[in-house]
């Protein structure tokens, strides 16, 4: 084994486009999430002005928001 | 106006097409990219997702042999093509020497970049059957490793290339 090169375990998995990677998993029946910055000062949240900054970005059916332990 | 709206509208597309040598026939609305219809709808996870904007190589498919960003090809432009992506390059469970020299020469680390380098490394090996290092450089500069492991790259692509050129003597 000394002075020898060893391959990769997972090199032929890597070769043949068959190593999966986070994106290539598809577990099915999952909940997306996205960070969205809220451009709102932090003694102004409210409720209600999270939920306007967030209307404006149709990026998925918005069901709730907890700001509470964000509120002053 | 109305001829706008009208064009905005998603077409469905019946394309016939084959793909690692098996013919396909699909109905694909007609701005589904190559690599969403592949990766998607075939589920070969091969090619990968990374800039989307035909920078970094890593969705490189061939068409009719030559290397093509799936991210910024629509899958209709595949209608009476020929389509090779990495699940295909392997004769079973015999490598294609190219794959058995990245493994070889240990030019792969985390891999991602590995199904793109290859296929883009089989369209140069057609075109420039012994290239010089430079030549190498310059065909492999739209396939990008954050690794960094460019070195071994070469010389695994100059050891698939002086294997490819014995087989041809061989066959000849």
């Amino acid at each position: 084994m000394i002075g020898q090169s060893i391959s990769r375990q997972d090199a032929l998995e890597k070769v043949t486009g068959r190593a999966q990677y986070a994106g290539d998993l598809s577990i099915g029946n999952v909940c997306h999430a996205k960070f969205l910055e809220v451009r709102l000062f932090a003694l102004a949240l409210t409720p209600e002005r999270v939920w306007k900054a967030l209307k404006d970005q149709p990026r998925a059916q918005t069901r709730a928001i907890a700001t509470s332990s964000a509120e002053v | 106006m109305v001829q706008v709206q009208e064009s905005l509208t998603p077409q469905v597309i019946t394309v016939e097409t084959t793909i690692n040598g098996k013919a396909i026939q699909a109905d694909i609305p007609s701005h589904r990219t190559l690599l969403d219809f592949v990766r998607n709808d075939l589920n070969l996870k091969g090619a990968k997702l990374s800039c989307d904007v035909q920078v970094c190589g890593a969705c490189t498919v061939l068409l009719d042999g030559k290397p093509v960003s799936a991210c910024t090809t629509l899958a209709h432009e595949a209608q009476g093509r020929v389509v090779e992506t990495i699940e295909g390059l392997a004769d079973g469970h015999k490598l294609h020497p190219i794959q058995q020299a990245f493994i070889d020469h240990g030019a792969l680390e985390c891999g991602f970049c590995t199904p793109g380098m290859i296929l883009t490394v089989k369209a140069m090996l057609e075109e420039i059957p012994n290239p010089t290092i430079g030549d190498i450089k310059w065909y492999m500069k739209g396939n990008i490793c954050r690794c960094t492991g460019y070195k071994k790259i070469v010389e695994a692509i100059l050891a698939a290339a002086a294997e490819l050129s014995n087989d041809q003597k061989v066959a000849g």
